[in-house]
């Protein structure tokens, strides 16, 4: 019932309240100056050079999100691999056909040439 | 016998093959190439005729009296049940023969006679979607059926009317006959709304069974037989709305001989005789129908004498004969009526298709005072005409004898008097026909422009085929008189209920056939006499004559009078409501509406920008507003 | 069942075979698979089964859907033959993607379980994201897909916090027993109950494009290629249509007083929204996504006004809207290629002109969308009127039908423009198989509407 939610909207005041506060306070209380030393961007104590919006291959997004897709495919392993006495047969069947699948579309996007790099 | 019944469901084949027809040469006309469209219509139509055949021989060896062929359901709301049907009964059959097998011959004629037209692919895709109403016409087994293919073929007829509509005036002829047709036409559908309303359904079977439970002469059924016979003077054109079809001679000859001579303006005497059950119930209609046709066969056979318009003389003749028939429907000889439906459609359209190859010959030509001597230049034109307007004339044994002599002959049973006035139309009609016989054929060319030639075979078959049938068709209908059994009477007496009427002794009708020919006789001498001999020609339009001369010519001043009385006030009626009732009131309401909608419709579109944050901020405003509502409203 | 898990098996199949370098045989192979699995739809029809705890439910309602999806999905099929002929890449993955879509749509007809319309829902939605960025180089392409994306993710993301609080609420996701729970409060729902369910019925309102939830269908409807926008058009809707009446079916009917009157505001929306917007379009493929947004406003009112005969009047109403709209986008295609990329209603001009025939179909097809008889679309509306009038919906149905005379101008508007001359006339051509399509699309919609069919479900 709506008072039940009472506690959560005193974390989330506070939450913000806290936000706001130290944000507030540094604005005030820090010292403030400007040369052009202090404004230019912080790169591990190195110059900065060039842009840092250059474009690269569209080809480093492709693997990243395969990465990603794979990565996360994997994760499904981890609770069967804990359980696979329990699970048993039937459990090894079917982590089997699903590897069948994930299988399927590794052997496409290799087929498809993702991992070409230098293909035009 | 019966198994032969279910072989009637090829019946739906004979509109089928026409409204094929006509959607290949309507959505293809561009395509065909010259003469193909005519040869694909006409042989669309003559597999319809062929189809007809069949089941002219299926119904008579099933020995049963009709077969009814239901395709769908096609209304059902409520009470109202109506299926797509159609009724296969000797009536019809009749009809389907006529439609179809005239219908054929007139589309072949047609190939000849519109050669040279550019626009002959529509003429023909229009043809074939008349043929394809006329069907659905006679062969509805319901009210509503036969509305359609009514309104159909009056849509086809105005369309054909005005095909040369690049002319004024030929459009306004087209104009005019869709106008009269639909004065008519609401009293049909009045009278059609109050079958159901009396009868719970529009069915033929139904009605008629329900209908003869019914007192003869019952007030419901005067009105309702009084409404439909209104749908039936439109489209037949009698007195007093026939002045359209003179005027549908604008459109080119062969649609004449089709729609304006052969069978539409039939369709009229065809829905009468349909209905026969109801009219020998209502006797105040019939006697109605009785005056109606008299005085139409009369006035406009007078109105003929002094055409000079070859076509316009053979409307007023189409007039006149169609005036014979509702006399014969008014007299309850149904049959005879349809009899003479059929011995007139194989003669006028003779007429109409040899005044076609006259006018073909004669470069366009249509005044009979400019043509003469065509006999020797155009001899199967002048012997099958000469077929036609003696089979017209009622002589024997030509077709036209057997039929009009069956209608005067009812009419002698009912009075003597009757009898006299049909007959005095008859010898008018004689009259005008030898006059535009003996000017046309003999004499001496008197248009020395014109170089007159025999027109080529596909015209000239048809015309000799239909000579054939004008010249033999009355044997079909032999009376017992001279020794026939009067087989088409007895085959349609299982589809209409003609009334009894007294016999009259033998001797008295060869009486009455002696008389009669004598007097045509007397009358064809006296046209060759004044046409021939003294090679009269009727003056020009200015010249002087008599008073009672100018009114024929003017045909008693119908136009005027209709003008008069019903053009100009709902004219003025018009022009009142249009200027302010109109244009004030109603066109700046409904202007507003459209106006208000077309700015709403603005102002709808301007939110969609494109903008996906404004699209992400509608949604979630949406979405909290709804919550909003659910929660707290 | 069978034919669920052929159809995903198959659509890997079709994605391999693209690797064959024979692009002719995809389409007939890809029909041929759709064919198979339509055989093995039917072969389920009338037994009624359950499966995966219950969470899959194969009734007569999800076959019947099913196959008119497939029927419809064939016609664009064999519609691709021709229109994927110039492609030179990828065209595998075409084919491909729909079976995938499909494959979501079969879980959204037969689904008891809220989890499993969330997983037929993605797996609808993501090949969809693919497909209507479809062309590569077209920046409009580009847009629509990244649009839809957004947005679609954006209505996700509701609809799974729908779930959440549902969930959380009533500790359960299956709708039988989500039914039993909301039932027990006698219409006076908690708010965070009521707040999930309104989440997900906007999220599947969302997916069929009701208005407020409209906003992404023009611009996706017009960037996505045409072949995509005229699956999107049939098959997606007519499986949101089926999820959303088992929705309401098996889990949330009877309706608290307060969400039902949400839905008929939506529907009052719909159908005014898409009308007043359509009058004003110029562009052919915005014209038919507005359109889509009144018929979905036609098909809520069945659904809201009687429940129960509701489902044979949605299949009737989405089976022949989809006939009618297909070859529409089929003609449009043609003419937009005989105009040089143009979209606008002016390249219809001169169509009567040139093509007769393909005039005076497009003449019957229109009629059918604008519900004028003889077609079937109006049998459909009128189905949806009769229903609602027998409930008593008598305001909003007079509302429906202005809205359904409204609607006759604009598609009227195209018909003039398609019989009017045109000053420069482009040559159009249209190969025979598409001729035949549009043909045989045409006479079936006229014959649906005179021999209206019902299918008990």
């Amino acid at each position: 019932m709506p008072q039940d939610y009472i506690p959560v909207l005193i974390q989330i005041l506070i939450a913000l309240g806290f936000v706001v506060t130290t944000m507030l306070a540094t604005h005030f209380l820090g010292p403030k100056r400007f040369s052009r030393a202090k404004l230019e961007n912080f790169e591990c104590g190195i110059e900065g050079m060039g842009n840092a919006r250059s474009p690269f291959s569209v080809k480093y997004f492709l693997i990243a999100i395969l990465f990603v897709l794979f990565d996360v495919e994997v994760i499904f392993m981890y609770p069967w691999a804990v359980n696979f006495k329990e699970l048993g047969k039937a459990g090894f069947l079917d982590m089997f056909l699903f590897m069948i699948l994930v299988l399927a579309g590794f052997i496409y996007i290799i087929l498809k040439g993702a991992f070409k790099w230098d293909r035009r | 016998m019966v198994a032969l019944i279910p072989y009637i469901t090829i019946a739906w084949l004979v509109p089928a093959f026409p409204l094929v027809g006509f959607l290949i040469t309507s959505l293809a006309k561009n395509k065909l190439k010259h003469n193909q469209a005519g040869i694909i219509a006409s042989t669309m139509v003559a597999l319809s005729f062929i189809t007809s055949v069949f089941l002219f021989f299926i119904l008579n060896s099933s020995g049963q009296d009709s077969a009814t062929l239901t395709l769908f359901n096609w209304v059902s709301a409520g009470d109202l049940k109506i299926p797509f049907a159609f009724l296969i009964d000797h009536l019809s059959l009749v009809m389907m023969l006529i439609i179809t097998g005239i219908g054929a011959l007139i589309h072949i004629y047609s190939i000849g006679y519109m050669h040279d037209d550019e626009r002959v692919n529509s003429f023909f895709a229009q043809m074939n979607l008349f043929t394809f109403s006329m069907l659905l016409l006679v062969m509805g087994a319901n009210y509503l059926i036969l509305f359609i293919g009514w309104e159909g073929v009056g849509f086809c007829s105005y369309l054909l009317i005005g095909f040369w509509f690049k002319n004024p005036a030929f459009n306004y002829a087209a104009r005019k006959a869709f106008v009269m047709n639909r004065i008519g036409d609401l009293g049909f559908i009045l009278g059609i709304i109050m079958l159901f309303f009396t009868f719970k359904s529009v069915s033929f079977n139904e009605v008629f069974t329900q209908a003869a439970t019914l007192q003869s002469g019952a007030p419901i059924l005067t009105l309702i037989t009084l409404l439909l016979l209104v749908g039936a003077v439109g489209k037949s054109a009698q007195i007093p709305l026939f002045t359209w079809l003179p005027d549908a001679m604008a459109g080119p000859t062969p649609v004449s001989a089709l729609i304006h001579a052969a069978t539409m303006v039939t369709a009229g005497i065809y829905m009468i005789a349909r209905s026969s059950i109801l009219y020998n119930l209502a006797p105040i209609t019939s006697n109605v129908m009785i005056v109606l046709g008299l005085t139409t066969a009369i006035i406009t056979a007078i109105v003929g004498l002094r055409q000079n318009d070859i076509k316009k003389v053979l409307a007023y003749s189409t007039v006149s004969q169609l005036g014979y028939m509702f006399l014969a429907l008014g007299l309850g000889a149904y049959s005879a009526a349809i009899f003479h439906v059929t011995t007139h459609a194989f003669f006028k359209a003779l007429l109409f298709l040899g005044a076609g190859s006259i006018i073909h010959a004669m470069g366009g030509e249509q005044d009979i005072r400019k043509m003469g001597g065509l006999r020797s230049k155009m001899p199967i034109t002048f012997l099958t005409f000469l077929i036609a307007t003696l089979a017209i004339s009622g002589i024997p044994p030509f077709s036209g004898f057997f039929s009009k002599d069956l209608i005067l002959t009812k009419a002698f049973e009912t009075s003597p008097w009757l009898y006299a006035f049909a007959l005095g139309g008859a010898l008018i009609t004689c009259f005008y026909m030898f006059r535009l016989f003996y000017l046309v054929f003999f004499g001496d060319q008197r248009l020395s422009s014109a170089h007159p030639h025999e027109s080529p075979r596909v015209m000239t078959v048809p015309l000799l085929v239909l000579s054939v049938l004008s010249l033999f068709g009355g044997f079909l209908n032999i009376p017992a008189l001279f020794g026939g059994n009067s087989g088409f009477e007895n085959f349609l007496h299982k589809a209409v209920t003609s009334k009894e009427s007294g016999e009259i002794h033998s001797a008295t009708e060869i009486g009455l056939i002696i008389v009669s020919l004598s007097l045509l006789g007397i009358i064809i001498l006296l046209a060759y006499r004044t046409y021939v001999k003294k090679s009269t020609v009727p003056a020009a339009d200015g010249a002087p004559s008599s008073l009672i001369a100018r009114i024929v010519a003017k045909k008693f001043y119908l136009d005027e009078i209709f003008a008069a009385l019903i053009e100009k006030p709902f004219g003025r009626l018009s022009d009142f409501l249009f200027k302010s009732v109109e244009v004030k009131v109603l066109d700046s309401a409904v202007d507003g509406v459209g106006t208000l909608t077309s700015r709403l419709g603005s102002l709808v579109r301007r939110l969609q920008q494109g903008n996906i944050s404004f699209y992400l901020f509608a949604m979630v405003a949406g979405i909290l507003l709804f919550i909003i509502f659910i929660l707290f409203v | 069942m069978s034919a669920l898990i052929f159809i995903a098996i198959f659509g890997i199949i079709v994605l391999y075979l693209g690797f064959a370098n024979n692009k002719a045989i995809l389409a007939p192979a890809a029909i041929g698979g759709l064919l198979i699995t339509m055989a093995l739809s039917i072969k389920d029809w009338g037994v009624g089964s359950k499966y995966f705890h219950d969470m899959i439910v194969v009734d007569n309602f999800s076959i019947a859907f099913n196959v008119s999806m497939l029927i419809i999905t064939i016609l664009i099929f064999l519609f691709g033959v021709n229109y994927y002929k110039r492609m030179e890449h990828h065209v595998a993955e075409q084919y491909a993607l729909m079976i995938f879509a499909l494959t979501g749509a079969f879980l959204m007809t037969s689904y008891s379980n809220l989890i499993m319309l969330f997983l037929g829902i993605e797996i609808l939605s993501i090949p969809l994201y693919i497909l209507a960025g479809g062309k590569k180089s077209s920046y409009r392409s580009n847009e629509a897909s990244f649009k839809y994306f957004l947005l679609g993710s954006f209505s996700t993301a509701f609809f799974l916090f729908g779930i959440a609080l549902v969930y959380g609420a009533s500790s359960t996701f299956y709708l039988p027993e989500i039914n039993t729970y909301i039932a027990q409060f006698n219409g006076h729902l908690p708010p965070m109950l009521m707040v999930g369910l309104l989440f997900i019925l906007i999220g599947v309102s969302f997916k069929v494009a009701v208005a407020p939830f409209h906003f992404w269908s023009p611009d996706v409807y017009e960037g996505a290629p045409t072949l995509v926008t005229a699956f999107m058009a049939t098959v997606v809707k007519t499986a949101g249509f089926a999820a959303f009446y088992r929705l309401l079916g098996m889990g949330l009917l009877p309706l608290p007083a307060a969400l039902e009157k949400t839905l008929w505001v939506m529907t009052g929306l719909s159908l005014l929204v898409g009308n007043l917007a359509a009058l004003k379009q110029s562009n052919f493929k915005r014209l038919l996504a507005y359109s889509a947004i009144v018929h979905t406003g036609f098909m809520l009112l069945a659904m809201l006004s009687q429940h129960d005969s509701a489902g044979s009047v949605l299949l009737y109403y989405t089976f022949v809207y989809s006939l009618a709209t297909i070859p529409l986008f089929i003609i449009f295609i043609h003419m937009k290629r005989s105009a040089k990329g143009l979209e606008d209603l002016v390249i219809f001009r001169g169509l009567y002109k040139q093509k007769p025939w393909v005039a005076v179909f497009m003449t019957i097809l229109l009629m059918s969308l604008a519900g004028l008889p003889p077609t079937s679309g109006f049998m459909a509306k009128y189905q949806v009127f009769t229903l609602a009038i027998s409930q008593g919906y008598i305001a909003i149905t007079i509302f429906a039908i202005v809205m359904a005379i409204i609607g006759v101008y604009y598609y009227f508007y195209v018909l003039r423009e398609a019989f009017t001359d045109s000053d420069e006339p482009n040559p159009i051509l249209i190969p025979f198989l598409n001729a035949a399509l549009i043909v045989v699309c045409g006479i079936a919609v006229v014959l649906l509407g005179l021999f209206t069919f019902t299918i008990p479900i």
